[in-house]
């Protein structure tokens, strides 16, 4: 107010845009930050989503390698959408996908006793479910589940079956 | 008079000019930026490797579980993967063959119309057989190595290598 009354110049119209064109610069190079934390926070999920996958894959495969005996699939190239097995313990055992699209795993006897452990989702977002059992000893399978942004994410495995003495084809 | 004392008083305690606090924020903002940005992409590769691994791995087991049951079975010849240069035999075409292995690495890569043939530049599957210290069992290698997407280096970034200690039959 003084260096106006003195006569003295305040800011131009010019400067000021000149430091709003620079500002709006700085910020859109800001904003490439922001743009990367994003993407940043997206794969996060994803790995989050996959590594429950893999999860689900290795509880398959410890359940699987020691079981007694598979009951369904039978020995063919064809897939199926379900394993039906006895565990190391005799108990009746089952993968599949329910009508929710979760991967479960039932154990019947425990199941049927009324006991918590007798149901266990695996995997949840599941689409597909998918078993082949070339030889006797060995379950190929495949899970295809969704994410929250509808991407798809698949994991192949096998599983080579351990109790081999005792089981049969 | 009291103009003149608070002129006075003004010069004596000068701060910052608009033009000084705008080139102070310039080169704070100069110096912030390459180092988030630096923070988000070294993160964000970070987190591809993290969300590729459970993928990568599953194929590979599989793979060893096939090759295992196999030798089992008395279809799989050793000798013919022995004495290799050290990485091995290359046999991603016939592991890229099957479906659901084709179907996993097309959700890996992306699912933009491509065929299995486009996955040979991106990774590599090594199979390598070498006698072991017990001359009972026999060591079976696998190198799965890959790329990521974006990437068309010739040179593989990422692998994972497994090994099983097989009885020889």
């Amino acid at each position: 107010m003084l260096d106006m009354i003195n006569g003295k110049k305040g800011v131009t119209i010019v400067e000021i845009c000149v430091y709003a064109v620079i500002f709006a610069m700085f910020m859109g190079m800001a904003t490439g930050v922001f743009f990367w934390a994003k993407k940043s926070l997206d794969v996060t999920k994803r790995t989050d989503d996959l590594q429950d996958l893999r999860v689900a894959s290795t509880q398959i495969n410890t359940e699987l390698s020691y079981g007694n005996r598979v009951l369904f699939p039978p020995v063919s190239n064809r897939s199926f959408s379900q394993i039906l097995f006895m565990n190391d313990r005799n108990e009746l055992v089952v993968f599949f996908r329910d009508e929710d699209a979760k991967l479960k795993l039932i154990n019947y006897e425990k199941f049927k006793a009324g006991e918590k452990s007798g149901e266990r989702v695996i995997a949840r977002n599941t689409i597909e479910f998918q078993a082949e059992r070339p030889d006797a000893n060995l379950i190929k399978y495949f899970v295809r589940i969704t994410d929250e942004k509808n991407v798809e994410h698949v994991i192949a495995n096998a599983v080579k079956m351990r109790n081999t003495e005792t089981n049969g084809p | 008079m009291n103009t003149n004392v608070i002129q006075n008083n003004r010069k004596a305690r000068q701060g910052l000019s608009l033009l000084e606090v705008m080139l102070a924020v310039v080169i704070f903002i100069l110096g912030i930026i390459p180092l988030l940005r630096l923070f988000s992409e070294g993160g964000l590769a970070q987190q591809k490797v993290i969300r590729d691994f459970p993928v990568t791995l599953s194929i590979a087991e599989r793979i060893l579980m096939t090759i295992e049951n196999e030798i089992d079975e008395g279809r799989f010849d050793t000798a013919m993967f022995t004495g290799t240069d050290g990485n091995g035999v290359d046999i991603t075409e016939s592991v890229i063959e099957n479906q659901e292995v084709s179907m996993a690495l097309e959700k890996f890569y992306g699912t933009d119309n491509q065929s299995a043939t486009r996955f040979l530049t991106q990774c590599r599957v090594l199979l390598s057989t070498k006698p072991s210290s017990d001359p009972n069992l026999i060591e079976i290698t696998i190198r799965f190595l890959w790329n990521d997407r974006d990437t068309n280096s010739k040179d593989f970034k990422h692998g994972i290598e497994l090994h099983l200690l097989k009885g020889k039959i």
